[in-house]
């Protein structure tokens, strides 16, 4: 028999419950933005199946809820507590190391020195660098401090077409957004209570941000423009052909 | 009739143009093919960067990346000369017609070649 003073005196029962508060919140707010419910759905598994594992291995019988307060509640809410700084530490440790060390060892050509990227250096005492990538695609994006460009972009771009993308990424690098993208991102799919800890993250006023730098150098919104039509013009044009 | 004739077009009008202009002088950019074809025709810089990659992909030309100035470009070059391209086009086509339409595709080869 159960009794309420041992539903709200027990602490696991809280975090169980404050844990599905904001999964449900979460699940509600993708659905209303109408984005990708599938990969919610799978988020949560993907985020449950472990505890689940969990309590089957300390033979916790999840459906009898005496054994989940006590034994199971127990054991799920400290590995729930230990398991979120080595997530972060991981995200982190991808995002600042793993990934740029990846793509600058595997995928650039070569790293190139650029004047805006010096400029931009000595002005804001940074670290930023420039590698291009062997693809034909026009991609453009940054990783910590550094901007990846593929070889598709600079020989489909202008010069100053290419200096505006440059000092897109370079806003992205001034901002400090890359490593926020990149740790939302994996954020997301570790867990969707990251979601609220990263809930100041607009991906729009990022870019919004970026596009501002490059036009205020350049000081005007050409070069930029003509370079998303072009690449826009690219993947429509790929499309069809 | 196990296949429409339209299959047997291998490359479309741009792309055996820009294979022209690439055998003649072997290495050229997407920029130098671009302002050669635009002379009669007219098109997006795009489109040509869309084809070479497309031609690429169907191993007919190849690439290799040059660094200058500050950049990197692909150079393309085609893979084989252009008689060697046709006869293997050819090769390819008559294959085809025998694969799908057997012995009367033999029958009309014969036929053809014997009154040459």
């Amino acid at each position: 028999m159960i009794h309420a003073n041992q539903l709200i005196g027990n602490p696991s029962m809280w975090i169980i419950t404050a844990t599905s508060i904001i999964l449900a919140v979460y699940t509600f707010n993708e659905w209303k933005h109408k984005r990708n419910y599938l990969f919610v759905y799978a988020h949560l598994l993907f985020v449950i199946t472990p505890f689940l594992l969990l309590a089957n291995k300390i033979n916790c019988t999840m459906s009898i809820i005496d054994g989940l307060l006590q034994l199971c509640g127990i054991a799920i809410s400290e590995f729930m507590i230990y398991s979120a700084p080595v997530i972060v530490f991981a995200t982190m440790l991808t995002g600042y190391f793993i990934v740029p060390f990846i793509y600058t060892k595997r995928f650039a050509v070569k790293e190139v020195k650029k004047p805006e990227v010096s400029e931009f250096n000595r002005l804001n005492k940074a670290n930023a660098r420039i590698y291009f990538l062997d693809s034909s695609e026009p991609l453009a994006f940054t990783i910590s401090n550094k901007i990846f460009i593929s070889v598709g972009i600079s020989q489909i771009f202008s010069r100053k077409e290419l200096e505006a993308v440059i000092l897109h990424e370079l806003g992205h690098i001034k901002n400090k957004t890359s490593i926020n993208k990149l740790s939302a991102q994996i954020m997301r799919f570790f867990s969707p209570m990251s979601y609220f800890g990263l809930n100041d993250y607009c991906h729009d006023c990022e870019e919004k941000k970026a596009d501002h730098f490059a036009i205020k150098t350049q000081k005007t919104t050409e070069h930029l423009n003509s370079a998303r039509r072009k690449v826009k013009m690219y993947w429509r044009q790929n499309e069809n052909e | 009739m196990k296949e429409s004739a339209g299959n047997f077009d291998v490359l479309s009008p741009l792309e055996k143009d820009i294979l022209k202009k690439l055998w003649p002088d072997n290495k050229l950019r997407v920029r130098q093919i671009f302002e050669k074809l635009k002379k009669k025709r007219k098109l997006a810089l795009t489109s040509v960067a869309v084809l070479l990659d497309r031609l690429y992909e169907k191993k007919i030309v190849d690439r290799k990346i040059e660094t200058a100035r500050g950049g990197a470009r692909y150079v393309y070059f085609p893979k084989k000369d252009k008689n060697s391209f046709e006869k293997s086009i050819i090769e390819k086509t008559v294959n085809k017609l025998i694969h799908s339409f057997g012995e009367n595709a033999t029958a009309y080869f014969e036929g053809r070649f014997a009154k040459k």
